[in-house]
């Protein structure tokens, strides 16, 4: 089975991306610290460490530095490892919650307002940061400011008075701001770690219901569809098993087309009969069906036997199809799985695809076998319409062989005419019968590595008679080497031997000259004669099928029309060319072009 | 001259191939269809066989000379076919597939089914008289 490849999730892009924009951010943090400092220092005529503050503003702009560096070495080393963002933006995380603990210090410490900031990293840590302990994560930021007020309240670190009087031996005020503060971090937290999960999931059910229709898509297989249909419901409603039940054409039996996650004891105990099956009934008829516990639906068929699969809930859709429902996706839900309202939506547009893709691989089974069907029959018809034309040429010429007596002159003469008429229907029979053949049966051809040079000089050399007794020299100008192209067997001798017979028909006197190069990975044959030429006017319907130039009906009366026409069809099904030059009364090149190949087996 | 079986499930080619071989001095018998054939083969034994390759199946000739080579005869088997020129003449490149010594495409042309039959018999008698 052909899979395509999984995308990277959404947060996970969104994180590689967050990156750039907190090292961007903390640019302006570390000059505002920097330059707003002083200036605090000054203006509100606060008692702050100007000159700490300034260093801790540095110490911002020089770690960002390496961290921009680090992370420029992150991309141009291994762009797509997530794990290792994960890991930079933690320790970025760190480093951000250590420098601002210390600015509180710096600030005031519990009366400080510099605590906000831990703010800004909490949201981004729950919302893209994947946590096992995330609660306990986002403690450590209470934690932090509540040893930063715990260690001012004790005197062991210095107070800088924001407040007057200063507050920070107010075991009250420093015990509330503190829960204050934890009680808002984990409250932040824990919103956006909820909204985050259920984006989360969201995403992983759409992400599934693409990737499931995408490989729906993919196959023109009926069962591979069926399969992966089911699969792809099962997956994005993140279930323990679905199923599928087609409608037969009647519309009365529901039968186990494909199932994903079920036994194959259950496919079979399930009933086929529409009558008896009312839950596929019902959501044939309202679209959805929803089962909420399979002991108590009086809907469910056995209920003891689909409690033994492991099965307590189910939910339905109908698969549309163009003239009318096609059959019944069924989700199952394990015990204690609860299928929701966004599941029904979501089963809903599996099965639409679905539909879909039953739809057209049950049109491209249907054509499949109508090829098959023209095929078998084109094959008898070629039978039934030679075996005739032939077995009575065989008696026919029994007869002019004298083997059934010796004739006169007259009776010669009338059955030297018949077998004319009867040699033109046998050409125009074959050459019907390949035209037909080739165009609907191109699984009949054999691609080979074929030597252009030789098949070339053998379907020649059957002329060289005919030519020899018209007084027409017949030249071949082969290379010595082999020319290899990809052909098949009897295509490339019908090819040939159909232009060189027609250079020898139409020259009455002079040559037919056929010659073969090859250059610049092209083999190019052409066949020149000094024949009768072919009318300007004429040209462009040469490869017509029945079409023939007034001059060539002249010299021959019974050709068909359709040996050009099977050469063109021939030349392109092989990937070839094929061209005409000519002045009428001057002769006429055919020039037939393929590809070389290597050889085979080289 | 020579005893010719002629397999082939269509009477107006046997009748013809009868006519010329028998003008050639043949005794010739006939035979419709691959079982008649394979009995003829033992109460006539013929010295030479012409078999149709398509008769109720469209193998039925292939498998019968496939069946009489096995059998350990030796005889000369000339095949008919009328399925086209290049396709008989690629079953042909297979010796062991088509265990036969000449084809013929339909219309069968008398003059050259009898020079070739003169051929194979000639062979056949040298082989012998070389034992």
């Amino acid at each position: 089975m052909k899979r395509l490849a999984h995308r990277v999730p959404l947060v996970q892009q969104e994180l590689v991306r967050s990156v750039d924009w907190l090292i961007s951010l903390r640019w302006l943090a570390g000059a505002a610290v920097v330059l707003g400092s002083p200036l605090a220092a000054s203006v509100l005529g606060a008692p702050l460490p100007a000159a700490r503050l300034t260093a801790t503003g540095f110490a911002i702009l020089a770690y960002n530095a390496g961290l921009f560096f680090i992370l420029w070495w992150l991309r141009r080393r291994r762009s797509g490892d997530t794990a290792m963002f994960e890991r930079f933006t933690r320790l970025q995380i760190a480093l951000d919650w250590i420098t601002i603990a210390e600015l509180m210090s710096l600030t005031g410490g519990a009366e400080s307002p510099v605590a906000v900031f831990f703010l800004f990293h909490i949201a981004i840590a729950s919302l893209l940061l994947p946590h096992k302990l995330g609660f306990l994560y986002v403690g450590l930021a209470p934690g932090l400011v509540a040893l930063v007020a715990a260690l001012e309240f004790a005197g062991v670190s210095p107070h800088v008075a924001i407040l007057q009087p200063p507050r920070h031996h107010d075991p009250v005020f420093v015990l509330a701001s503190v829960s204050f503060f934890a009680v808002a971090c984990w409250v932040l937290a824990y919103c956006c770690m909820s909204i985050a999960r259920r984006l989360r999931r969201r995403e992983t059910e759409l992400g599934s219901l693409y990737d499931g229709v995408r490989d729906i898509a993919s196959s023109l297989d009926l069962d591979e569809v069926l399969e992966r249909i089911c699969e792809a419901g099962a997956h994005v409603l993140g279930c323990r098993a679905a199923a599928i039940r087609l409608l037969d054409g009647a519309g009365s039996q529901v039968e186990f087309a494909a199932s994903w996650g079920l036994s194959q004891d259950y496919r079979l105990e399930v009933p086929g009969e529409m009558a008896r099956s009312r839950l596929d009934r019902d959501t044939l008829h309202d679209g959805v069906t929803h089962v909420r516990d399979v002991t108590t639906d009086e809907r469910v068929w056995h209920a003891e036997r689909v409690r033994e699969e492991g099965i307590a809930t189910m939910l339905s859709v109908a698969i549309p199809g163009r003239t009318g429902a096609l059959g019944v996706l069924r989700a199952y839900g394990s015990p204690g799985h609860r299928f929701g309202e966004e599941d029904v939506e979501f089963l809903q547009a599996v099965a639409a695809q679905g539909g879909v893709a039953i739809e057209h691989a049950k049109a491209y089974r249907l054509l499949a076998e109508l090829d098959r069907d023209k095929s078998r029959f084109l094959r008898m018809t070629t039978h039934e319409l030679r075996s005739p034309v032939r077995v009575t040429e065989s008696l026919l010429l029994t007869l002019s062989g004298g083997y059934a007596g010796a004739l006169n002159a007259e009776q010669n003469e009338l059955l030297e005419r018949a077998q004319r008429r009867l040699r033109s229907l046998h050409t125009l029979v074959d050459d019907l019968l390949s035209l037909a053949a080739g165009k609907a049966d191109l699984a009949t051809a054999q691609p080979r590595t074929l030597d252009l040079a030789a098949s070339t000089h053998d379907a020649a050399e059957r002329f060289r008679t005919v030519a020899e007794e018209k007084g027409v020299s017949l030249v071949c100008r082969l290379p010595e080497e082999p020319v290899w192209v990809e052909c098949d067997a009897v295509d490339l001798d019908r090819i040939v031997s159909n232009v060189v017979s027609n250079a020898v028909k139409y020259t009455k006197e002079g040559s037919v000259l056929v010659s073969l190069a090859s250059e610049d990975g092209r083999a190019r044959l052409d066949v020149t004669d000094t024949g009768i030429g072919i009318p300007e006017e004429s040209l462009t319907q040469l490869f017509q099928e029945f079409y023939r130039a007034p001059n060539a009906r002249a010299v021959e009366e019974s050709g068909t029309g359709l040996g050009l026409a099977i050469v063109r069809h021939l030349v392109e099904r092989w990937r070839g060319q094929v061209t005409v030059s000519s002045r009428e009364g001057a002769g006429t090149t055919f020039r037939i072009e393929f590809a070389c190949t290597s050889p085979a087996g080289a | 001259m020579a005893r010719i079986l002629v397999v082939d499930d269509d009477p107006d080619i046997t009748y013809a191939l009868s006519l010329f071989l028998k003008a050639e001095g043949h005794d010739v018998r006939i035979a419709a269809s691959r079982a008649a054939g394979m009995k003829e083969l033992e109460s006539y034994d013929p010295e030479l066989m012409v078999l149709d390759v398509m008769m109720e199946q469209p193998d039925d000739g292939i498998a019968m000379a496939q069946d009489i080579r096995r059998a350990g005869r030796t005889l000369p088997i000339v095949m008919l076919t009328s399925v086209g020129k290049v396709t008989g003449m690629s079953f042909g490149s297979d010796a062991d597939l088509v265990p036969v010594d000449a084809f013929f495409e339909k219309p069968v042309p008398p003059a050259e089914l009898l020079r070739k039959v003169r051929e194979l018999l000639a062979k056949t008698e040298a082989g012998h008289a070389r034992r």
